[in-house]
């Protein structure tokens, strides 16, 4: 249970500050910067977790922004913390970007949804659809400007809120629609280490079905999953041994708070009563998948001039089938920091690719608008060094070795997992109308889909 | 582009005076409600910004309270000046009434909604200063029985918060006990805020001691799907409160908790594991009676690996705890803990001790491989912890020893520095734990003696060369003297473990010339110009030893060379009862400190598990003993049970909560026959105590209470 919550400034200067508990003397707050710096100045190894002269402080870096919550006590932080995330997610909602700036633009509705989330410290509702229902999106609008009269009459028509205290706390009565219809997405990350050479050394598939559901009243929903991963998912859950079924490699599944869970556990079943609008309903997770190949295999190779040039050889392929498409494609290829006249030459057509120098990030990007399955490119890029600095470019060689080489893409109408969604049955037993499910399926990069160099 | 960031502007008071004078003097209605917001703001934003001379102002803030009082319906309004009123306690006494009549107006006022009341009250009850919170007594009083749940559940909290201002207050107002009735409140949410408050409560206040009885327990797991995730957690957490006395209970808890590994957010899942936890302590052989939980247990720890940072952190030290404490509970694939990339330093150490604490006969190899990697990293953070790690691995594991030593001798080959200072060190442990390893790599070392700069690495290899020196292909006596150039320089420890190579070096090399000279020399240094006292004294212990060298012969020998104990590796675990306290404690901060929580927060209770019939654990009879003890000299407990019947709908079976408290200053006792046949232990030691002590003053009264519609005794 938090004292009081925080937005401070990169600079660890105060933004807005909600006391709920009026335990934490003031000096706390001011010592924060001092303290993160000296962290950081300690082996750069500033924990998110941390204790100054009684108070303990627990932070996440959210854009040019500290979320800091201060409490006494042996308080449960990760409930602390795990809130500040989910805060950051409900304000992003209400104000798309949560930067300094927008926090000073916004203050006042901040405010307000921090004095509703959270009651003596304690987290109390996050549910976005519910929390819109009585404080309503009314960050700053130009119209405001030109017709306060007018914006003056909508704030007067804010609803009395419903009882939050209902059984079904994510959905509120009387939603109504014209046309009913849910959109489902099925979104699969992978996260992959591949060597040069093609061999996988870890690979993981984070799956996930969103939800956008615009349906009437209290619809009740019934999702059908093909039966195999289903029961791959169960007999995981209920440890059966290792070596039997499990062809998926399904190593966890969750769900959002509307699912019924001891249903699924029982029945394999899941059914739900959904919140308004988008929210996650199910996220999997699939570790070292067995049927998995690497969708995009990478070459390469670094040729040194006596430490004052480079050559990069690298070679892409995708490895998919050729009906589908990848899109976005992009090679992050590491550099040395400071590079002189880079030069590329690439076998695919330049009006199919791009290939540049990002000194920021220290990287050559080459990437695709879109490449169809098995293809297969190469690229060399010639990389001039500074000659004045000998030594420091030995150093800097050594850097980009060890460096990964990280590739994002997406290839939508498809999906690795085995997944497959058989059905979406709704039904609301009061208003009986027809209703469209839509589904969709995307393959895309995790973070962390990366090619190591030996 | 104007918007709210214009009100950070400082302004001063008289300025804002000026304005709020405006905003309500205006005649249009309409316009005025906008301006009176925009001059809010203002002010809100001037305190964020901490200007000074804010404070004259607030007379203006509660004249607009007022007049908003009796004539605008906009709630944005009412909960803005809401915030204004919390912003500060340096009130006027005159405001003061003020404020506090015209907010207890709100609360009870039948024509405003709800929501807009129970903020009315959190306002009242948030300002810290004795004269609102003793104004809002009756108040919160009242809000434990409106109508509307929204409004119960607010007062719940108001509870919390006097109690958490001042405990006297809350004690004089009887407050607890009507916040123990709400556990039987029939809707689920104002239950479980309740709880939530309760807990608060008992947890700082010495005297009051909270538990949950076995029906109200299974009643609290069924109402978890009718709460909002939040209040999931928080019910969950609750269970600990309750003690099972058989082991079946306990499993049917475990079956009952197990589906809220699924949730989807990860403080319903981490309580749900606690619970699990707590519960398998009283289980024999949990993981056999439901062979499906080490699997459960481990992939729900695993699925929050794909969380941010931070929260990752707080897993990954509770997953530490868990291995040290529940090891055959936890199953866990290592490879799930290998370093991303562009972890943070503090995930990627963490995960270090969990790949450590992993490592078996089956995985090392691919740990070595793994680790082997992380020492090549770009980080020299990073490469130095795997390093280290491989070091601490080989200690723990004979098999992978040799194997980890051929890794090293590999990583040397890079020439990199800071690779070779950490192998030094890592090395020399090694070889103290298997003397045998010696040869692997010490010509390897020595050929890159010139590189070892640092005084740890310096000191190992000193250490290896007077240890070895006879085995290297190099001559000892010119490494010594290598890398002894900057004797004068080094630092202490440097300097003794030089003397005694030194002196290791000249038993088998004395007729060296070398070797005299080099002798002479050093501790001519070291006995002359050294300031350091140890240095001097080791230099002239050694010094007499050689000098006395004829008349005992072997006696330099038996005292130099004497055979070292073979270190093993450091103890993974910590104790049992700390570890059991821990466990109690997943997800606060004692269990990211991986510390004893009285060690960390002084005020904070002590946890510890509930002695039943169905504990297992080892010498639990001596933890009963002790505990008995305590609760015999330390406390003078006298126990209350209110018990009560839930007329919530949805149940049949009435449920029972016993919330049990002590007041020693009052002397009062509250008791029940539920109370007497559950744990009749406790009741007769408290009372033999407190009947002696507090004879004078008692007297018997009994009073019914007809609402529960059960018998309930209070003797003073």
């Amino acid at each position: 249970m938090a004292s009081s919550i925080h937005f401070l400034d990169i600079k660890g200067k105060p933004l807005l500050t909600k006391d709920y508990k009026g335990d934490i003397p003031v000096t706390a707050l001011e010592r924060f910067p001092l303290l993160v710096l000296q962290g950081s100045s300690d082996e750069y190894n500033t924990k998110p977790v941390f204790q100054d002269r009684g108070v303990s402080y627990a932070y996440l870096i959210h854009n040019d922004l500290y979320v800091l919550a201060l409490a006494r006590g042996n308080v449960n932080i990760y409930s602390i913390m795990v809130f500040l995330r989910r805060l950051i997610e409900v304000l992003e909602s209400y104000v798309k970007r949560l930067v300094e700036e927008s926090i000073r633009d916004n203050f006042s509705i901040i405010y307000e949804l921090l004095d509703e989330m959270v009651d003596f410290g304690t987290p109390q509702i996050s549910d976005v659809q519910m929390l819109k229902q009585y404080i309503k999106v009314k960050h700053f609008k130009l119209e405001e400007l030109i017709n306060p009269i007018k914006a003056l009459d909508n704030d007067q028509k804010v609803k009395v809120p419903m009882a939050l205290t209902n059984s079904i706390s994510w959905r509120s009565e009387g939603i109504s629609y014209k046309k009913n219809e849910a959109f489902l997405d099925v979104v699969e990350a992978i996260n992959m280490t591949l060597t040069t050479t093609g061999q996988v050394i870890t690979s993981e598939i984070l799956g996930k079905i969103k939800i956008r559901s615009q349906l009437s009243g209290m619809p009740d929903l019934r999702l059908g999953i093909n039966e195999k991963f289903l029961n791959a998912g169960l007999d995981r859950l209920n440890g059966g041994p290792d070596n039997v079924t499990n062809d998926f490699g399904l190593e966890d599944i969750k769900f959002h708070q509307c699912v019924r869970l001891a249903k699924f556990e029982n029945d394999k079943i899941i059914t739900f009563i959904p919140p308004d609008g988008e929210f996650e309903l199910m996220t999997y997770r699939i570790l070292s998948p067995p049927n998995l190949v690497p969708l995009i295999l990478v070459d390469y190779k670094l040729q040194n001039h006596s430490n004052t040039r480079l050559e990069l050889f690298v070679r892409l392929k995708t490895n998919f089938k050729r009906r589908l498409t990848c899109t976005n494609l992009e090679l992050l290829i590491p550099c040395p920091d400071d590079i002189d006249s880079p030069s590329f030459q690439t076998s695919a057509t330049t009006s199919k690719c791009k290939i540049k120098y990002v000194p920021e990030k220290s990287a050559i990007l080459w990437r695709f608008k879109s490449i169809p399955g098995g293809k297969d490119y190469s690229m060399i890029a010639e990389l001039n060094l500074p000659s004045v600095k000998l030594q420091e470019n030995v150093d800097q060689l050594k850097k980009i070795t060890k460096k990964p080489i990280k590739v994002n893409f997406q290839i939508p109408y498809f999906t690795t997992s085995g997944l497959q969604v058989r059905y979406l049955r709704i039904n609301e037993p009061k208003l009986q109308y027809k209703s469209y499910p839509w589904v969709r399926y995307v393959t895309q990069s995790g973070d962390d889909y990366i090619i190591r160099m030996k | 582009m104007v918007n709210d960031s214009k009100y950070f502007v400082k302004c001063r008071g008289s300025e804002l005076l000026a304005e709020f004078r405006e905003a309500t003097n205006s005649k249009k209605e309409k316009n005025t409600l906008l301006k009176k917001k925009n001059v809010l703001k203002k002010f809100l934003a001037n305190i964020t910004v901490e200007s000074t001379d804010i404070i004259d102002v607030f007379t203006e803030v509660i004249k607009l309270y007022k007049e908003a009082q009796q004539s605008s319906l906009d709630q944005e309004l009412r909960v803005m000046i809401y915030h204004c009123l919390r912003s500060t306690n340096h009130y006027r006494s005159e405001d003061r009434e003020q404020v506090i009549e015209l907010l207890l107006r709100d609360y009870y006022s039948k024509s405003i909604p709800a929501h807009i009341k129970g903020l009315a009250l959190q306002t009242l009850t948030s300002i810290p200063n004795e004269h609102f919170i003793q104004a809002s007594i009756p108040a919160v009083k009242k809000s434990l029985h409106d109508q509307d749940p929204h409004v119960r559940k607010t007062g719940c909290f108001c509870v919390a918060r006097i109690y958490e201002f001042d405990l006297q207050i809350g004690n004089d107002a009887h407050l607890i006990d009507h916040l123990n009735d709400k556990l039987d409140d029939g809707n689920p949410s104002v239950v479980s805020s309740a709880l939530v408050a309760l807990s608060d409560i008992t947890e700082k206040v010495e005297e009051f001691e909270f538990s949950i009885s076995e029906d109200h327990a299974f009643e609290l797991l069924d109402i978890l799907p009718t709460i909002n995730e939040w209040a999931q957690a928080s019910s969950l957490s609750s269970i600990l409160y309750f003690a099972p006395d058989s082991q079946a209970t306990a499993c049917e808890i475990i079956d009952k908790v197990l589906p809220y590994l699924q949730q989807s957010n990860n403080e319903v899942v981490l309580n749900a594991l606690k619970v699990i936890i707590y519960m398998s302590n009283y289980i024999m052989h949990p993981e056999d009676l439901i062979p499906q939980l080490p699997k459960r247990i481990g992939s729900a720890l695993v699925s929050v690996l794909n969380s941010g940072p931070e929260i990752q952190f707080l897993l990954l030290r509770n997953t530490i705890l868990l291995l040290l404490s529940k090891f055959n509970l936890v199953s866990l694939n290592v490879t799930s803990f290998f370093c991303r990339y562009n972890d943070p330093i503090y995930i990627k150490d963490t995960k270090l001790e969990i790949i450590y604490l992993l490592a078996n006969e089956e995985n090392l190899h691919i740990i070595l491989e793994e680790l082997e990697e992380y020492a090549r990293d770009s980080d020299v953070q990073m490469s130095r912890k795997a390093i280290r790690a491989i070091g601490n691995l080989a200690i723990k594991l004979e098999d992978i020893a040799t194997d980890a030593v051929l890794v090293l001798s590999d990583l040397i080959e890079s020439k990199v520095p800071h690779i070779l200072q950490e192998v030094v060190v890592v090395f020399k442990r090694i070889v103290r734990r298997y003397p045998y390893l010696h040869s692997k790599m010490l010509n390897n070392l020595m050929e890159n003696i010139d590189m070892i700069e640092e005084p740890g690495s310096k000191l190992a290899i000193v250490w290896l060369i007077g240890e070895y020196n006879t085995a290297m292909e190099k001559n000892a006596v010119s490494l010594l003297k290598k890398i002894g150039q900057n004797f004068r320089e080094d630092n202490s420890e440097v300097q003794l473990a030089f003397l005694t190579a030194l002196i290791k070096v000249y038993l088998n090399f004395s007729a060296d010339k070398m070797c005299e000279d080099l002798v002479v020399e050093t501790f001519r240094t070291a006995t002359e110009d050294i300031g350091n006292i140890d240095v001097r004294e080791r230099g002239f212990y050694y010094w007499r030893l050689l000098s006395n060298r004829r008349d005992f012969p072997n006696a330099i020998e038996e005292i130099v060379n004497a055979k070292l104990p073979v270190i093993s590796s450091d103890p993974d675990n910590l104790d049992t009862r700390v570890l059991e306290e821990l466990e109690m404690n997943i997800g606060t901060l004692a269990s990211i400190y991986l510390k004893p929580v009285s060690h960390v927060f002084r005020l904070n209770k002590v946890k510890e598990l509930q002695h039943t019939s169905a504990l297992k654990r080892e010498h639990s009879s001596v933890f009963a003993a002790q505990k008995n003890h305590s609760s015999k000299t330390l406390r003078l407990r006298s126990s209350s049970s209110l018990t009560y019947r839930n007329k919530s709908a949805s149940s049949l079976t009435p449920i029972e909560a016993e919330f049990k408290f002590n007041r020693q200053q009052a002397g009062q006792r509250y008791s029940s026959s539920k109370a007497d046949d559950t744990d009749s232990d406790t009741m007769v030691g408290s009372l033999d105590i407190s009947g002696s002590r507090k004879q004078k003053n008692s007297l018997g009264l009994t009073r019914r209470m007809s609402k529960l519609g059960r018998k309930l005794t209070i003797s003073r």
